[in-house]
């Protein structure tokens, strides 16, 4: 545990920072964990609450440099703590209301669009179909 | 895109249910061709890159793209046999999409 406060200056951002990109990079594609995001959020929150420990405990003890390391690793931590923290629980959010042009029981606006595969695919060709349409973000 | 490989999973479930699936963003062909065919996905994926088609479900989200430009917000519509809406599916944020299990069981409670 002193070897971990000790060289909490490095491993805590580290912590956090892999907090931050794996949720971006891996569990965007696991549907649950992308939802909730908690795993992350626990992940980068142990980072900053470990930079934290790290800097307390050796606060009294050690020299300049070694608090000023503890300094810049806590606030590494705490940029992708709050970076994490603030896109799941704002700017996530920050999204124009689905306008009321479409609403349940009305007739669904028809559109010719291009496909992946090179044909051109009408709505209205679905017609005698239940149709199930997902309007995404994109392909990242 | 991780909603396109929730619904893919449960591609068999639907067409059994007489459930076709259909999917818009607004990227153009040849991304959809590039980087979401080799992802197996079956159903069409249509480009709507002028955003005509999300324009005219009220879905345009002005700035939304990462990398610059407008977008959809995610969004499910169930449409029936005559082409009307039954149901509408926005979540809060764009970050929670809709589960193939809840869009499966709400086509059941419309009937």
């Amino acid at each position: 545990m002193n070897f971990v406060l000790r060289h909490a200056w490095w491993l805590a951002p580290l912590i956090a920072f892999a907090g931050f990109v794996s949720y971006y990079l891996i569990f965007v594609s696991v549907p649950t964990l992308r939802d909730s995001a908690a795993l992350n959020l626990i992940i980068v929150a142990g980072g900053a609450i470990l930079a934290i420990s790290g800097a307390a405990s050796r606060w009294g003890k050690s020299s300049w440099k070694v608090r000023t390391l503890h300094v810049f690793g806590s606030l590494g931590s705490f940029l992708f703590a709050g970076a994490l923290f603030w896109y799941v629980f704002s700017l996530s959010y920050q999204m124009p209301s689905g306008s009321a042009q479409t609403e349940k029981w009305q007739l669904a606006p028809d559109f010719s669009l291009p496909s992946a595969t090179g044909d051109t695919v009408s709505l209205s060709s679905f017609r005698g179909q239940k149709v199930i349409l997902s309007f995404y973000r994109g392909f990242w | 895109m991780s909603e396109l490989q929730g619904l893919q999973s449960q591609e068999k479930e639907f067409s059994k249910a007489g459930i076709r699936i259909l999917a818009i963003s607004a990227d153009s062909p040849e991304d959809l061709k590039e980087k979401l065919l080799p992802k197996g996905i079956s159903f069409p994926l249509l480009s709507d890159p002028e955003l005509e088609a999300i324009d005219a479900y009220g879905l345009r989200h002005e700035g939304g793209n990462p990398f610059g430009g407008d977008i959809a917000r995610p969004a499910v519509f169930l449409i029936d046999e005559e082409g009307r809406i039954v149901e509408k599916i926005l979540t809060e944020n764009w970050r929670v999409r809709p589960t193939p299990e809840l869009i499966l069981g709400k086509f059941s409670d419309a009937g």
